[in-house]
């Protein structure tokens, strides 16, 4: 089953086309990865499933229903839960509200408890500090408790920009079972990544993102290592 | 339950810490000479003023430079209830009959007030929500001149530029106080709920927050209604401080005189509203009594003209420069003892989801 349907998507900033006709599919309980160098777009397509960016043209559908004129709380109650790069903590807060403010988009308070122990679980870390002001945070336990956060509403679609960022590779180890874990129960995952072997190692689909136009790899894992590959694809030397 | 016991007194703190000090200082007032009483009754009105303020520009980190139309409101409208018949009917002829007979007493007149100026902010809504930052300060501060002209030019209602004269200025510290611990008893049960817990987080980032599923013009929405509603009570007390009421009296200037104390006291906490609101008034007393001049026990003042506008310009502008979060930074009075009843993990644990109920 089709969860998340994108149909001729165009975004344009002025007079800049970002993202221009990209198709995609996203299939339930499965992980997709949009790779690509800074300034493809990526981004932007995320955006626009969250209901953060005016599209030019293009539908988006969430199980069939099309959602391109919603709001993004609209979306985030229909059950797309968005990490944003920025990762969107809010540091007044503490990590147990962070965590609580979440449950807004649930209707059943019981599922919003058994999904913060879920999260807990899942990141160790914040449990043992609850109470703490989410600004003492370092940069590793804000996206496992951006993530964290994102799965209290038992999305049904996690979309998750760039999760890598800014992170150690032993940080990245840990970041990255999690998101392998979530995979594995069956979770839906649009992800969007500069890191291409960990993206590769996630994905069930691989994108790659250049000017805004959207190609599917085939055998991506073969791929990785090519110079070639990431210099087209990357733009890296 | 014990802990939830502990944690409810302690996240009642703030309004119990800020009622105190208010008594404090309305009990020393009353010690005090008839101008004295006069300062900590307009200290108790301006207190109500800013408490319903706070409720909105505190919560949700929206600038608004409009909430004296909502005072204006319940100014205006707490006159006209509680002047005597005879008396609107001279000044006021063309003011339709039924408002003429309608007589009230101010406690009475007070909550029509408040929901006059509740409607009043459902009107404005749309047009205020829909903008962020200085695009919403500028849209708030055009909607007080717009109203502020209306009210000056609407001759059979508000008399115009003339104003209204013979309102009972019966306003004491007595009376005001229980409508200020009332309004910092409702800003607190407010703040601590779903609804205000939502829009605080939102103030922080309102993209995270709509992405979490956060309706934030719905949670901005209550706000605004809740502090219009409190402004409006407001604006009745002050009518019956002033005695009498021209468009003057509800312009800029108390707008401006009302983020002054909200700045200086700390934007972002209801402690801070009232501290801001205590220090911005015994000061401006102060000020007031240096600028008359005069015999201060040993020491002879000549009159300084001007100096309390200036000082009170000062105070502002190093606010800004040296403490941006005001006197309390942000912070609630007794939040050490919030913090301490939270500490352990497994009580927040157990309430992790109790707080917010589903929006």
């Amino acid at each position: 089953m089709t969860l998340l349907e994108i149909a001729d998507l165009h975004i344009s900033y002025g007079p800049v086309d970002a993202v221009r006709g990209v198709t995609l599919d996203v299939e339930k309980g499965g992980v997709v990865a949009i790779v690509g160098p800074n300034g493809a777009g990526k981004t932007s397509i995320l955006s626009a499933v969250q209901g953060l960016v005016r599209t030019r043209s293009g539908t988006i559908r969430l199980r069939g229903a099309e959602i391109t004129d919603w709001s993004p709380e609209r979306r985030a109650r229909a059950g797309i839960a968005f990490v944003p790069e920025s990762r969107g903590i809010f540091g007044s807060l503490s990590i147990a509200e962070n965590l609580s403010l979440a449950a807004c988009a649930l209707a059943e308070k019981a599922t919003a408890a058994a999904q913060i122990e879920r999260s807990l679980e899942l990141f160790p870390v914040l449990a043992d500090r609850l109470n703490q002001r989410a600004s003492v945070l370092s940069g590793g336990e804000r996206q496992q408790l951006a993530i964290g956060r994102a799965l209290v509403s038992s999305p049904d679609l996690l979309v998750l920009d760039e999760p890598s960022l800014g992170l150690a590779p032993v940080i990245l180890d840990g970041l990255f079972a999690s998101l392998a874990a979530l995979r594995d129960e069956g979770r839906t995952i649009l992800v969007v990544e500069q890191n291409v072997s960990r993206a590769v190692r996630l994905a069930d689909h691989v994108y790659s993102l250049r000017g805004g136009l959207l190609e599917r790899l085939e055998n991506p894992q073969d791929l990785v290592g090519d110079p070639a590959f990431r210099a087209k694809h990357l733009g890296m030397e | 339950m014990r802990n939830r016991a502990i944690t409810l007194v302690a996240g009642s703190a703030p309004a119990a810490l800020s009622t105190l000090l208010v008594l404090v200082i309305s009990g020393l007032a009353m010690l005090g000479s008839e101008t004295t009483q006069r300062t900590a009754a307009q200290m108790l009105v301006m207190g109500v003023i800013c408490v319903g303020t706070y409720i909105f520009v505190g919560n949700s980190g929206v600038l608004s430079f409009g909430h004296v139309v909502f005072v204006a409101v319940g100014a205006y409208s707490t006159a006209l209830m509680t002047m005597e018949p005879g008396l609107k009917r001279a000044l006021l002829p063309d003011l339709p009959g039924w408002i003429v007979d309608l007589h009230l007493g101010m406690a009475a007149a007070l909550p029509v007030a408040g929901l006059l100026a509740l409607l009043v902010s459902v009107l404005c809504s749309p047009l205020v929500l829909r903008l962020d930052g200085m695009a919403a300060g500028i849209a708030s501060l055009a909607l007080l001149i717009s109203v502020n002209v209306v009210i000056g030019n609407w001759d059979q209602v508000t008399r115009g530029s003339q104003g209204i004269v013979g309102i009972p200025a019966d306003l004491t510290v007595g009376t005001a106080l229980p409508w200020l611990i009332g309004a910092i008893v409702l800003a607190l049960a407010y703040q601590v709920s779903a609804s205000g817990f939502r829009l605080r987080a939102s103030r922080e980032d309102a993209v995270a927050a709509a992405s979490l599923g956060v309706r934030v013009g719905r949670e901005r929405t209550i706000a605004l209604v809740i502090s219009a509603f409190v402004c409006g009570i407001g604006g009745g007390l002050y009518a019956h401080f002033l005695g009498a009421l021209t468009p003057g009296d509800v312009s800029l200037k108390l707008t401006l005189l009302a983020l002054l104390m909200l700045i200086v006291g700390g934007l972002r906490s209801l402690s801070g509203a009232v501290i801001g609101t205590i220090f911005i008034s015994v000061l401006a007393e102060l000020l007031r009594r240096v600028e008359a001049g005069g015999d201060f026990g040993p020491i002879a003042l000549a009159p300084h003209p001007g100096i309390e506008q200036v000082v009170l310009a000062l105070t502002l502008l190093f606010t800004l420069l040296l403490r941006p979060g005001g006197i309390t930074s942000g912070r609630e009075l007794g939040h050490r003892l919030v913090r301490r009843s939270s500490r352990d993990v497994e009580t927040a644990r157990t309430e992790i989801v109790a707080a917010p109920e589903p929006g």
